[in-house]
């Protein structure tokens, strides 16, 4: 009696004050420890990034003085902002990139999620073969040349598919999700086929729902690659008027560290841009992925309720 | 002619034993096509434009044409009207600014279409992604129209044969004088065009000048210092009189350039020096050893910037800000530094200082490249070419033509507004001119600065001086498939060990060890080439 | 059977009568006795499974299973034709190719582009073990960093806190490389912001940005700073899943915080740990290639931080050597392979599971 006596009230203490339903809290000095540990942490990240967006927002002056980044915008102006969306060039990629990155994020999850399921059940049809194509692609990339090529016999120059199909399927991605999949109680997917459930209507009722926040997490992924890729718009879109943002914004930051020293004379062009405006550069392409990334925090937080519910 | 034929058969499929060995024998390095024959090439015939009269006439052999304003009624390019009309023009060519909105959205670019009667489609590249996507759509097949050749791109002379035009018959010696704004580019240009017995592109043209010395004059006469050292120890006593490390303020930055400085001050080679057909390598020369000795004085005593050896990229800000009071540049960086700095700075003002004789007496300077890269057009019927050669024409018409103000200042009352007759850009206009039509082609840069005609006077005087020292590469316009491939990589790890003796870093006497692994791993080859090179353009 | 509550890797669990339609459409894990969770505690290492046919029952197994496979075809045609297709182009690692002949045109030129890598150079030595050095670095104190960030933000007070840290961590990750080495350099350098400081305050100056000696720490720190974050996210979301009753049931068996974390959290994470190292050793002769070569000029000599990818880029992979680089492509992807068959071997030996099974 005793013991369920101590579990019970283990339990509700921990309910009351844990992260982590269920788990005894730490000791206060060890809990004190850990919150100095992670405070030391996130200003090791916040400064900087502060700096990246007072820097946005200070004078030529004031950058020039302090030789890079400033950690206060003395006379805060938005003109670096101005001049990167004058021209409407980076709003217009700002659209492509989007469009790219929800229709790519949704297809990749499509074909990831059912190769994933697929591949959940060793000793299923193909499923040794299948799983070692796919673990070798990480292994293995292919060259420049040969996927132009490959795109370009596809008819897919100057198509925004040329940005999604070439990578929609990761195979770490689907290695992982597939790892996910397999971790879910077996029983219950026994239970349902005895049911007479079918493959289909076990991946969408049990192993999606249940796997929210693994399938959050590789959208995640999906999304941030789709967003940060430039190279294949590089190769395949041949209109900058349909280059993602990314490669945009490339040509404002990464062309200047390219203008080495005397190259400008050859060049004959362009002063280099300033920090401001490569730091309002930054803070726009950054912007975006801040304001998704607490939705899909959302989900992470779900599996625990999921798990806490049952309690 | 013999390998000419061999290669051709190559390309049209033929895998004959004794082709493949012919290319294979490529890979090593040597030049495929027949070298002999570039000598026998006739370079376009140069006709200076004498449309508008500058205020600082330039000279045959670089000085560029100085002009305080630009004419009040400039001269109409094409009377006759549009020059290029007909099919759209597809170009591709890199670009160093950001991307300029697209013509749907462009009013500049739309005027400088109807200007050219036809459509200018450019497929631009960021500089750097150009290396990687030029051998992506060469192997693709599909070519635009014309695209801009980089020294980067490996083998050349066969890509240029097997793909493009050999231009000779348009613009081969009285032939240019149909395009009169391509005549007024001058000889020096064309000379890294030329491949395969023919002209394969059209220049970019760039100042012979090459790079500058800047001091800031503003700090020399605060100081009330000379910022003309009459030898080596006055150059070093005066970056010590403007070094003030208490507050931030040293005399140098970048080290390298600084050694390319006293390298000029030591007369030492350009890269490389012809000696009746021998060609040396500068780091390979006596001068280099003293040059590097004395960067070391120089470092020792505390010149350098604290951050010289291990920040790249942030000279040109030292110099601005002043943290730094000598910076090596390209010469256009002259108006970019008045254009980025002197709004911060009361009284900012810069000039260029030539480099001293080491002991005394005359030092020398070192020109620059003469064209940025060209341009090659695809194979394609005669008129096509023709058509695409006037649009060309047009893109090179130069200062004080109305088709070169729309080029740089676009239309008036939208992208520029005038003071006085100088063309201002507008916001507006500072987006839209982004265009790279300068790496199209261009007409011969000129000396101009509205925000301040009085730097122009300066410009030109240091171009006067430094013309009368200029010490040339003798490798310009020359192609050595070692240096092209090989050639940058080696080039950092040199720069690297250079940068290592100024430091301190690597002892000087390792010196010999360095220029030993040069040699080795592609030097001794890329000078095999370029005297093979060399040798043929002399018979 | 890698990232999950430990129950899954006991012995095969009978399907439950009590997992009916109704916990099903629950979307709620069938529960199972208490006593199958404390046992935990006191088991040693599960035994390797016979694998899930085991579970399979009998009748119409093998339609079941072909229904499995075509979930796999849409995912698996994208991968054959966008990767596969392609990487036939790696023929001419075995060829002087050059982009204007074509591939059916280009000579073959035997193994002669792998001689970059079996030329026993010295210098190659040299970043062979930098390399090395490196990967164990990265494996040492990389690796586990966000799982140790997991944890600590697991275990946090309050959900909103711990999102918030959370959500300032990971943003690092989206820098790239440039912008990364010059938050560094501006903070560290000599002219840097703490240089600076610690000068006005007369306390000497740290030499950090262009010692050769701390170039690795600098290079670990950096990879650290960025990803760390980033890569909690995936731990977070298997911890997610943990059974929260097993906590409960550890503390009930008197377990304290630190066996709770032994016990029942890190054991969620080893199959995930477990796997993410695997593949990570599959990208193991690749140590940072652009991180590096930003900074090869800063000062500190290219040896110091000569890697593998970055001797081939300085040694031989230069413009147009199309051949060349097809052949280190083919050796390191080969030494991938190598690697991951090996260590998934080892993770057998250890009675894990690691990528597939045996």
């Amino acid at each position: 009696m005793s013991a369920a006596q101590t579990y019970r009230s283990t339990a509700a203490r921990s309910r009351a004050r844990a992260a982590v339903p269920g788990r005894t809290p730490a000791s206060p000095p060890w809990r004190a420890a850990k919150g100095v540990l992670l405070l030391i942490c996130c200003l090791l990240v916040i400064v900087p990034f502060l700096s990246i967006v007072a820097t946005s927002l200070a004078d030529n002056e004031q950058v020039t003085e302090a030789g890079g980044f400033v950690l206060w915008p003395e006379r805060p102006s938005f003109a670096a902002y101005s001049a990167v969306l004058a021209g409407g060039v980076v709003t217009r990629a700002l659209a492509v990139s989007v469009g790219v990155t929800v229709a790519g994020t949704a297809l990749a999850l499509l074909s990831s999620i059912t190769l994933a399921y697929g591949l959940s059940r060793p000793g299923t049809f193909g499923h040794r073969p299948v799983l070692m194509i796919l673990l070798f692609s990480l292994l293995f990339t292919p060259g420049v040349i040969p996927s132009y090529l490959l795109i370009k016999q596809l008819g897919l120059i100057n198509s925004y598919w040329s940005l999604i199909l070439p990578t929609m399927v990761n195979a770490f991605n689907v290695i992982v999700l597939r790892a996910f999949f397999m971790g879910l109680p077996r029983e219950l997917l026994d239970a349902a086929r005895i049911d007479g459930a079918n493959a289909l209507q076990i991946l969408r009722r049990i192993v999606v729902p249940l796997s929210r926040a693994a399938i959050a997490v590789v959208g995640l992924f999906y999304a941030v690659s789709f967003w940060n890729a430039f190279f294949n718009a590089m190769l395949y879109m041949n209109e900058s008027e349909s280059w993602p943002m990314q490669l945009v914004l490339r040509t404002y930051v990464v062309n200047n560290a390219a203008i080495g020293a005397g190259e400008v004379s050859v060049a004959g062009a362009a002063l280099p841009p300033s920090y401001a405006l490569q730091a309002a550069i930054l803070v726009l392409s950054i912007v975006p992925i801040v304001v998704v990334y607490p939705f899909l925090q959302r989900h992470l937080r779900k599996g625990v309720m999921i798990g806490a519910v049952k309690g | 002619m013999n390998n000419h034929v061999t290669r051709r058969t190559v390309l049209r499929g033929s895998l004959g034993a004794v082709a493949g060995l012919a290319l294979a024998g490529c890979g090593g390095g040597v030049p495929a096509v027949p070298l002999a024959d570039n000598s026998k090439v006739r370079m376009p015939d140069h006709v200076p434009y004498a449309g508008v009269r500058p205020a600082f006439p330039g000279t045959e052999e670089g000085v560029l044409n100085g002009y305080l304003h630009y004419p009040g009624d400039p001269v109409v390019a094409f009377p006759g009207g549009p020059p290029a009309k007909g099919e759209p023009i597809s170009v591709m060519t890199l670009i160093y600014n950001p991307v300029p909105p697209p013509a749907s959205r462009n009013g500049y670019w739309q005027a400088l279409n109807r200007s050219l009667g036809t459509e200018l489609r450019l497929e631009i590249v960021p500089i750097a992604d150009y290396p990687t996507k030029v051998p992506v759509v060469i192997a693709g097949g599909d070519l635009p129209d014309a695209m801009c050749i980089r020294p980067e791109i490996s083998q050349r002379p066969a890509l240029l044969h097997a793909l493009f035009q050999d231009l000779s018959e348009h613009l081969s010696g009285p032939a240019i004088r149909e395009y009169p704004y391509l005549a007024n580019i001058p000889p020096q240009c064309w000379r890294s065009t030329v491949y395969n017995g023919g002209i394969y592109g059209l220049p970019m043209p760039r100042a012979n000048v090459g790079s500058v010395m800047f001091y800031r004059a503003d700090r020399m006469r605060e100081r009330s210092l000379d910022p003309r050292p009459a030898d080596f120890a006055e150059f070093r006593r005066l970056c010590a009189d403007l070094a003030d490390p208490r507050r931030s303020r040293y005399a140098l930055g970048d080290p390298l350039t600084t050694v390319y400085f006293l390298m000029e001050m030591l007369g030492g080679p350009n890269f490389w020096r012809e000696d009746g057909g021998r060609f040396t390598y500068w780091l390979e020369t006596e001068e280099i050893r003293q040059a590097l000795d004395a960067a070391r004085q120089l470092a020792r005593a505390g010149l350098f910037h604290p951050d010289a050896f291990t920040v790249l990229n942030k000279f040109k800000d030292w110099f601005g800000s002043g943290q730094i009071a000598l910076h090596y540049d390209g010469n256009s960086g002259w108006n970019d530094f008045y254009r980025l700095y002197a709004q911060n700075t009361p009284g900012f003002a810069i000039d260029g200082m030539l480099a001293p004789g080491f002991d005394g007496g005359p030092g020398t300077h070192w020109s620059g490249v003469s064209s940025f890269a060209f341009l090659s057009l695809k194979k394609a019927p005669r008129e096509r070419i023709r058509q695409i050669l006037r649009a060309c024409d047009a893109l090179a018409a130069p200062f004080g033509t109305d088709a070169y103000k729309l080029r740089k200042y676009g239309v008036q009352g939208v992208d520029h507004t005038l003071q006085g007759s100088d063309p201002l850009l507008t916001p507006t206009g500072k987006v839209q001119t982004t265009v790279p039509t300068i790496f199209v082609t261009d007409a011969p840069q000129s000396l101009y600065f509205p925000e301040n005609p009085a730097v122009v006077p300066l410009q030109h005087a240091f171009q006067k001086r430094a013309l009368d020292v200029l010490v040339t590469n003798p490798a310009e316009g020359m192609y050595s498939e070692t240096d092209v491939t090989t050639g940058p990589t080696l080039l950092l790890r040199m720069n690297d060990e250079l940068k290592g003796v100024v430091q301190g870093r690597v002892p000087l006497s390792s010196w010999d060890a360095t220029v030993r692994t040069w040699r080795r791993e592609g030097g001794d080859r890329m000078r095999a080439e370029y005297e093979r090179y060399w040798e043929s353009s002399r018979s | 059977m890698f990232v999950t509550s430990p129950e899954c890797t006991g012995s095969p669990v009978p399907p439950l009568p009590s997992a009916s339609h109704h916990a099903i459409r629950e979307r709620e894990p069938a529960h199972r006795p208490e006593g199958h969770a404390m046992s935990l505690l006191t088991r040693q290492k599960p035994r390797r499974r016979s694998g899930a046919s085991a579970v399979d029952p009998p009748r119409g197994g093998a339609r079941r299973d072909r229904a499995l496979f075509w979930f796999t075809v849409p995912g698996l045609a994208v991968v054959l034709l966008f990767h596969y297709v392609p990487l036939l182009g790696h023929v001419i690692a075995f060829q002087d190719y050059q982009p204007f002949i074509g591939i059916w045109h280009s000579p073959w030129v035997g193994f002669a582009n792998f001689s970059v890598l079996f030329n026993g150079e010295e210098k190659l030595v040299i970043a062979l073990v930098n390399t090395l050095q490196l990967l164990l670095i990265q494996v040492v104190f990389v690796f586990p960093a966000p799982i140790l960030l997991a944890l600590a933000l697991n275990s946090l007070l309050g959900e909103r806190l711990k999102r918030v840290v959370q959500n300032v961590l990971y943003l690092p990750h989206f820098l790239s490389w440039v912008v990364v080495v010059a938050i560094f350099q501006q903070m560290l350098s000599d002219g840097g912001l703490v240089n600076v400081f610690l000068r006005a305050q007369e306390l000497g100056t740290f030499n950090i940005i262009g010692n050769p000696e701390l170039f690795k720490a600098l290079l670990t720190s950096q990879v650290i700073w960025k990803d760390t974050g980033w890569g909690t996210i995936l731990f977070l979301a298997a911890l997610s899943r943990v059974d929260t009753n097993l906590y409960e049931a550890a503390a009930a068996d008197g377990a304290g915080r630190w066996r709770q974390t032994w016990h029942v959290t890190l054991p969620a994470l080893r199959g995930l740990v477990i796997l993410l190292l695997i593949l990570r050793l599959g990208d193991a002769l690749s140590v940072g290639f652009e991180q590096i070569i930003l900074q090869q000029q800063s000062g500190v000599g290219i040896q110091a931080g000569e890697v593998l990818d970055t001797y081939v880029y300085n040694n031989g992979l230069v413009a147009g050597q199309w051949g060349e680089s097809a052949a280190i492509g083919l050796v390191k992807g080969i030494v991938g392979v190598a690697l991951v068959l090996g260590a998934n071997r080892v993770a057998h030996l250890f009675g894990e599971e690691g990528i597939y099974r045996r």
